[in-house]
């Protein structure tokens, strides 16, 4: 199995971006949600290896979805979208465990730096 | 290595334009109502999602005049400003300056330099500063644009225009291939000047073809006190979204399907006063028409709160009528046997018309709509409603598409009903029933074949390296097409085709610069096809 990675924006326009930019590079983008109750729901049945959340978002902020998520999973691996002005909410969650941030625009090289820092590359142990 | 806005900038700007519609018509039905808490939130949220997009883009200074609204709106929120009408205003001139923000992104590429002078007001109002009425109103006197100059044209001269942008548009690409064996840089700058300078011309013409759907709109009210009348029902019509504008073609397309449900609602769905107060339920009836645009295409719902459709009446119906068979029904769920309702015949036999009447003409409302690459679904609970939601797409004259290769012909996919493209691996297609499917965010999809819809050719999966797969989305029912080759997108010009009339699953074609025809395909009619022929749903 390659590296399974699920994003969860409200807004379908980042999610496609940052799924281009996941599976070109080799990752599987295995699920998308667009709110944190979504998000909450499809994690445990899709298991990701990497969860890509945003940390603004309407129905339940970023950080509300990171805390339940790393009670319920505490091995679970978060890396946080982040727009520039949002350093509070960024520090805020990197307390509470998330693995890294990133901050837009979003440039590809930032967002698979990050993401193979945190779960190595694509195709570590595929062909 | 900075991210490719080429790639991304269309798909961003078409974003903004639903968002802009949405905002539009949100701020309109605030200004009827007043300062409604949910309205506001959802206007917020929207501004914050456009700033967010812009600024994963980079574009710092739409990202920036965006974050200027939202604020306005973060202060109605917390309720420290009134909604007033200069406030009003003052956000209305503010959408329309962004809108032309994204025009000019659209043509130039590049973002403007600057802000609008508006942005000095949308501070203002967001510092709790006063005096900058006169201002603002003095900004929208100097923009208004004298309208003594307006011409009315004929349909058809328009029509005509758009043609020649074909032709155009044609001849462009063959001179792209001529150049491919000169190879010279000069030609090559300026073909692809005049094809910047052609894409304009086509924005403008179809700019021009646009009717707001209000003038359909508009009549329903009378025809629906009219009919309410005529059946002894007492009817409320609530409607939205009549500012979304559409291809004058697409809107008289869609005129007819609208009527006809609506008078279905009130005729079979509405229940008379006496019976409704029986039920526990308001005398009178409510009937919602609301449009909204959805990626690429607008959804126009309709629903009652009547009497609904019973599933087990269709079902008995599809039997008696051989539309499907019992085997087959019990795999359906409850929403694909109620869309029985739009196949052919359905209506035909004695007796259907009971049915909540609904079978009248249904099928007929479909094909009017799949003609013009539009669909319907309907979904219904008994004694609560009934709602039909027709998709339709903006234009019909010039199609978005995807192109690719199948059997050595070249086919398109429109690309509103293109979900996504994926390569797989034979061995992720799971063979099931006799029908295959693959995995696709978690769900399986099924999967059908291009060559073996069209002209019964099984594809053999297993002798490829890998398989392409366009994953279509179609009124939210995702199905995969494998393809034998993926070839590009291409604004294609839409010929009616008469000889190819009762061939469903293809709705036009058109001519690509190399001269050869490419067929357009009826996505909904794809799967109708396949899911009558064999038992996918």
């Amino acid at each position: 199995m390659g590296k399974r990675i699920m994003i969860v924006d409200d807004a379908k326009f980042i999610r496609v971006i940052l799924t281009n930019i996941l599976e070109e590079a080799g990752y599987e983008v295995v699920g998308e949600a667009e709110d944190g109750k979504v998000a909450l729901e499809k994690y445990p049945k899709l298991k990701p290896d990497l969860l890509l959340l945003d940390i603004i978002m309407p129905e339940m902020e970023g950080n509300v979805v990171l805390g339940k998520l790393m009670k319920d999973y505490p091995d679970a691996k978060v890396l946080i979208i982040s727009a520039v002005g949002q350093r509070l909410l960024v520090d805020k969650a990197l307390k509470s465990g998330a693995a890294g941030y990133i901050v837009k625009p979003i440039s590809p090289e930032n967002v698979l730096n990050e993401v193979e820092r945190i779960i190595g590359p694509p195709d570590e142990n595929t062909n | 290595m900075p991210l490719d806005r080429e790639k991304y900038l269309e798909l961003f700007l078409s974003e903004v334009d639903e968002q802009l519609t949405q905002l539009n018509n949100l701020l309109v039905s605030l200004e009827g109502i007043g300062a409604d808490e949910k309205t506001i939130a959802e206007i917020f949220r929207i501004t914050h999602t456009i700033k967010g997009n812009a600024a994963a883009m980079g574009y710092d200074v739409v990202s920036e005049f965006a974050h200027r609204i939202e604020d306005v709106f973060d202060l109605l929120r917390s309720r420290k400003l009134d909604f007033s009408q200069d406030v009003a205003n003052a956000v209305f001139f503010a959408l329309d300056e962004l809108q032309k923000m994204l025009m000019e992104l659209r043509k130039n590429k590049v973002e403007p330099e600057e802000l609008p002078e508006i942005e000095k007001i949308l501070k203002k109002i967001a510092m709790g500063e006063g005096g900058w009425e006169s201002e603002l109103g003095k900004m929208r006197m100097e923009r208004e644009a004298p309208i003594s100059d307006v011409a009315r044209v004929p349909m058809r001269k328009l029509d005509s225009l758009i043609n020649l942008i074909g032709e155009m548009l044609i001849n462009i690409s063959k001179l792209e291939m001529m150049n491919v064996r000169i190879g010279s840089r000069n030609l090559k700058d300026t073909i692809s000047h005049l094809r910047r300078i052609v894409s304009d011309f086509q924005y403008i013409i179809m700019d021009i073809r646009l009717v707001p759907l209000a003038s359909i709109f508009d009549q329903l009210p009378r025809m629906v006190r009219d009919i309410a009348q005529q059946e002894k029902k007492e009817v409320e019509l609530s409607i939205s979204g009549e500012d979304i504008q559409l291809d004058s073609r697409v809107v008289e397309k869609i005129k007819t399907p609208i009527i006809q449900i609506l008078r279905n609602a009130i005729s079979h769905g509405i229940e008379n006063p006496a019976k409704r107060r029986k039920l526990g339920k308001e005398p009178k009836g409510l009937i919602k028409i609301s449009a909204v645009r959805e990626m690429g295409m607008v959804k126009i719902a309709i629903s009652d709160d009547g009497a609904g459709i019973d599933v087990s009446k269709i079902k008995k119906t599809a039997l008696a009528l051989k539309i499907a068979t019992e085997e087959r029904l019990s795999q359906m769920s409850d929403e694909e046997i109620l869309n029985l309702i739009f196949e052919p015949g359905f209506t035909t036999a004695s007796g259907t018309t009971k049915i909540s009447g609904r079978g009248v003409g249904m099928d007929a409302v479909r094909s009017e709509l799949t003609s013009i690459g539009g669909t319907i679904v309907v979904k219904s609970k008994v004694g609560v409603g009934t709602t039909f939601e027709i998709f339709a797409p903006i234009s019909i004259a010039i199609i978005k598409s995807l192109l690719c290769e199948v059997g050595g012909n070249v086919y398109a996919f429109p690309i509103t009903t293109v979900e996504a493209i994926r390569k797989f691996l034979p061995s992720e297609i799971r063979r099931m029933n006799g029908e295959n499917f693959f995995r696709f965010e978690g769900e399986l999809v099924p999967l059908l074949d291009v060559g073996n819809v069209l002209y019964d050719k099984n594809p053999d999966y297993h002798s490829k390296d890998d398989v392409n797969v366009i994953i279509t989305n179609v009124a939210n029912r995702l199905f995969g097409f494998s393809v034998d080759e993926l070839l590009r997108e291409e604004d294609l010009v839409v010929k009616p085709l008469d000889v190819l009339s009762d061939v469903k699953t293809v709705s036009g074609a058109s001519l690509l610069g190399s001269g050869d025809v490419v067929l357009i395909l009826d996505i909904s009619e794809m799967v109708r096809k396949a899911s009558l022929e064999r038992m996918v749903i």
